[in-house]
């Protein structure tokens, strides 16, 4: 399978990964950045940043996914139909939109 | 002091401009996409030139952006958004998630881009995939210009 296929494959499942894993709270340290500290707990009432440790998760988790897949899909030879890429792209589309919708409930309509 | 606040002000500039050219790359990857895949294989150069210069500026954006947050978070946020206007806190936090969501299909882009070579037409079956990933840049993109353009003129750090 050529590079463009391979990158394709491993990008869109990495990408779609990334998308699902950072609907899911994450134990990771917050930043509070008025005492230039980061703390495993959450102190009420204190403004902290949990965003950091959330996103770094996701994007790493994601990584790994595309490592994986990349992997998987170099030891094939015969080029995907196209369906296949046509599949792939959807994913990552859907993926996509039910993140954000489920983000944009969380911030305006629901709880976290 | 904040972390970087003194050198807040000039980092949300050069934030701004780095933002200004991941969406005109953005835009101009679409184009050249649309065009190529229509039977113009001398735009894969250029293409592929615009997918670099699309994953560089959202990446420089993505960090300028996560450097001045704390300024934000404490100058704009806790002093201002959450008593004034508590829906712009939201406004924010999502300017943030799909920031983050659509870093992967920015560089993704580029890397399959990359890839192609301009005789091998079987490369160009990926191209689905390069249009939802551009797709998703591009959403993430126009939210975050707007929202961001938006906050600024409520209260900037």
């Amino acid at each position: 399978m050529r590079h463009a296929h391979t990158h394709a494959i491993s990008l869109a499942a990495a990408s779609a990964a990334c998308a699902l894993i950072y609907l899911f709270p994450v134990p990771g340290p917050r930043y509070y950045p008025l005492d230039h500290l980061w703390r495993m707990e959450t102190i009420a009432g204190e403004p902290s940043m949990g965003w950091y440790a959330h996103m770094a998760v996701a994007l790493f988790l994601g990584a790994i996914v595309a490592a994986i897949a990349h992997r998987i899909a170099r030891r094939r030879t015969a080029i995907p139909a196209k369906p296949m890429f046509h599949l792939l792209a959807a994913s990552v589309v859907a993926t996509a939109i039910l993140a954000a919708g489920v983000l944009t409930w969380r911030e305006f309509g629901g709880t976290h | 002091m904040l972390f970087l606040e003194p050198w807040s002000k000039p980092l949300l500039f050069a934030h701004l401009i780095a933002a200004i050219a991941a969406c005109s790359s953005a835009v101009h990857v679409g184009c050249r996409l649309y065009l190529l895949m229509r039977g113009r294989p001398g735009l894969l150069k250029s293409l592929q030139l615009h997918a670099r210069i699309l994953a560089l500026s959202y990446a420089l954006a993505f960090v300028l952006g996560a450097l001045i947050y704390p300024v934000f978070r404490i100058r704009v946020r806790h002093e201002f958004l959450e008593s004034a206007f508590p829906a712009g806190v939201g406004l924010f936090e999502l300017k943030e998630h799909f920031a983050a969501l659509a870093l992967i299909p920015a560089i993704g882009v580029w890397m399959i881009l990359r890839a192609w070579e301009p005789r091998i037409v079987e490369d160009r079956q990926s191209a689905p995939v390069v249009y939802a990933m551009l797709a998703v840049v591009l959403a993430a993109l126009g939210y975050n210009a707007w929202s961001g353009w938006y906050l600024g003129s409520l209260r900037s750090i």
